[in-house]
């Protein structure tokens, strides 16, 4: 089980309403590369990883994308407040506003919603845990693109700062784990057989 | 800022490196310094945090905090008022 902690992992207190970033920002809850599916591939994955720190591991990253998902969802829900219709109607957020007011709901930058199908979970730790490497990239690079788009606000440029940094060290890691799993096999064939699946063969 | 502000920040801010810590520690399982720090700041956010509820009210629904109602009323982590304008820590960590 979960317990809820009532605080955010970073502070993020914005003064002013941009409706068109809080479109793009919204990317990194329910896009491709977002807090939303980081959570769920990890979590999902835990349950067939045969290693002990690599449970852990599962566990503890995919709890902290819960928090950084709260606070993507923040960003969004403060830099939204307080705008009127008028405001919103000439803003990119207006097509998200016709079905959303101002509720936060997991889309891409284009609109699209949230999908399982943007992760992966194969039932192989090595192939796992590649994923995961990849995936703290990609949001890497998503928060980069965001940070262009936010240099003249500080109050948002920095808990996206926090969080892009987060991506690298969740890819530490990750890379970590990856030599934990490897430790395990065989050196000369680390694909011989899925160590989450096959039994070990004998020697 | 105000002083719940700073306390929660100060809060946050033992919290963080505590977690740090503890991840750290998933792939690093025998490393005794950072096995020591992480038992310094878990004492760190321990009075932190005894500190904080006493005066605001709970943090976790399980914490005992005698100020139940403010679990409801005082300020929910996404809005503004909950949290620090800036983020600057005037004390030593």
């Amino acid at each position: 089980m979960w317990t809820y902690e009532k605080k955010l992992e970073y502070p993020i207190n914005i003064k002013t309403p941009n409706p068109n970033l809080a479109k793009l920002i919204a990317s990194q809850y329910g896009g491709p590369h977002g807090e939303l599916g980081a959570s769920l591939r990890y979590l999902s994955q835990r349950y067939s990883m045969p290693y002990p720190e690599l449970k852990a591991i599962l566990t503890d990253i995919g709890t902290e994308e819960l928090a950084h998902m709260e606070m993507v969802s923040t960003i969004i829900y403060q830099l939204t407040k307080g705008l009127s219709a008028e405001e919103i109607e000439k803003s990119s957020l207006a097509p998200y506003f016709t079905d959303h007011t101002n509720g936060i709901y997991p889309v891409d930058a284009n609109g699209v919603p949230f999908t399982a199908a943007t992760f992966s979970v194969a039932g192989d730790p090595v192939t796992d845990i590649h994923e995961n490497l990849a995936a703290e990239q990609k949001a890497r690079t998503t928060y980069e693109n965001l940070l262009r788009f936010c240099k003249d606000d500080p109050d948002v440029a920095d808990p996206l700062k926090f969080l892009r940094e987060r991506e690298v060290v969740h890819y530490q890691r990750f890379g970590e784990g990856l030599r934990i799993i490897t430790d395990h096999l065989n050196s000369r064939n680390f694909y011989a057989f899925n160590p989450a699946f096959d039994a070990k063969p004998k020697r | 800022m105000n002083d719940k502000q700073a306390l929660l920040l100060q809060l946050q801010s033992a919290r963080f490196a505590l977690w740090e810590l503890s991840i750290f520690l998933d792939t690093h399982p025998e490393n005794r310094k950072a096995f020591q720090m992480m038992q310094e700041y878990q004492k760190k956010n321990d009075a932190l945090t005894k500190k904080y509820e006493e005066l605001y009210g709970p943090l976790t629904s399980d914490s005992g905090s005698e100020n139940r109602w403010e679990w409801i009323t005082e300020p929910w982590p996404w809005e503004n008022e909950a949290n620090a304008e800036e983020v600057k820590l005037d004390v030593d960590l």
